[in-house]
């Protein structure tokens, strides 16, 4: 029987409760459920701190039935096998009691980072949402800000040709400034529009996420 | 000297700074009435519509800016250019 099999027998001979957890584990991690409960066991066996170990065992609820436990032996590896032996013979107790509550206590600890994460995520994307609002009116303030410098520059500008016209005189030099000027502005908002592309990237992806819901 | 293609470009130029500044003082002004518009309504909206009209509003502003800041960016840096040749030029003359 390929690893493949004994891991769908494995999910269906399991307590509903636990399955539809290491189902739900292995969606969020987009991989097998046989890899879970692998990673659950070895996840036990790398685990040197006694204490935590003792924590999962308190941790541990009866919800697997003994018929399942077949099929976790059997994914299991010789050497796996071996691990696990030792490990229970260690706390005193039957090899499947020991897998059992190991994959238990993996999937609670999973469950409650999940949790975790969820609290963190939401806490940013509430943030964002101010951040976001501040965003604008830095932008606005920006735009306004250099919107009004040019208009000033319009009005001098303005005022110097009149002068020129009542001379009768070109003032090249006039149209100089006014270059220089355009283009320091054209600086100015070339790097605001460049800064706020980036801003604008970061945020379409939450946004989008906020549509949908 | 400025070959008479040259010298096209600098007319057209001077007509294109023109218009990018009328261009950036108009839809500034539309862009902020626009922002101020929707902020003044967003009783009316809950917080997901207000920021989607917002930010729509704000990214459809930047992509015309950056458009047009970035194209006036390459025709002030030719015009620049353009300004040194001839100075280059008129100098080598003189000497």
């Amino acid at each position: 029987m390929k690893k493949e099999e004994y891991t769908q027998r494995f999910a269906f001979t399991v307590n509903l409760k636990v399955r539809e957890k290491i189902r739900k584990l292995a969606t969020v991690n987009e991989c097998t459920l046989g890899f879970i409960v692998n990673k659950a066991l070895y996840e036990w066996n790398k685990c040197t701190d006694e204490e935590k170990k003792a924590k999962m065992y308190a941790n541990f609820e009866n919800t697997l039935d003994e018929y399942s436990m077949v099929y976790v032996n059997v994914y299991l590896t010789e050497m796996e096998k071996y691990e696990i032996q030792e490990e229970a013979e260690r706390f005193g107790l039957s090899k499947q009691r020991l897998i059992r509550h190991v994959v238990y206590s993996y999937l609670r600890e999973q469950e409650e980072k999940t949790e975790e994460k969820a609290e963190e995520q939401e806490k940013v994307e509430e943030y964002d949402g101010y951040d976001l609002l501040n965003q604008y009116y830095d932008y606005l303030d920006g735009l306004k800000q250099l919107s009004d410098d040019i208009r000033a520059e319009d009005e001098k500008m303005e005022e110097e040709d009149k002068n020129c016209e009542i001379l009768n005189i070109e003032n090249d030099a006039i149209y100089e400034q006014m270059f220089d000027r355009l283009q320091r502005f054209n600086e100015k908002l070339l790097k605001l529009a460049k800064d706020t592309e980036k801003i604008i990237k970061g945020y379409n992806p939450l946004l989008d996420k906020d549509r949908e819901e | 000297m400025l070959s008479e293609s040259d010298k096209k470009r600098i007319d057209d130029f001077v007509i294109k700074a023109y218009d990018f500044y009328f261009f950036i003082k108009d839809n500034t002004e539309l862009f902020v009435d626009s922002f101020e518009k929707i902020n003044n309504n967003s009783k009316n909206m809950d917080d997901v519509e207000l920021h989607s009209k917002l930010f729509n509003l704000w990214q459809d502003f930047n992509e015309k800016l950056l458009k047009e800041t970035t194209e006036a960016d390459g025709n002030f840096r030719w015009y620049y250019n353009a300004l040194s040749r001839e100075e280059d030029e008129a100098r080598r003359k003189k000497d």
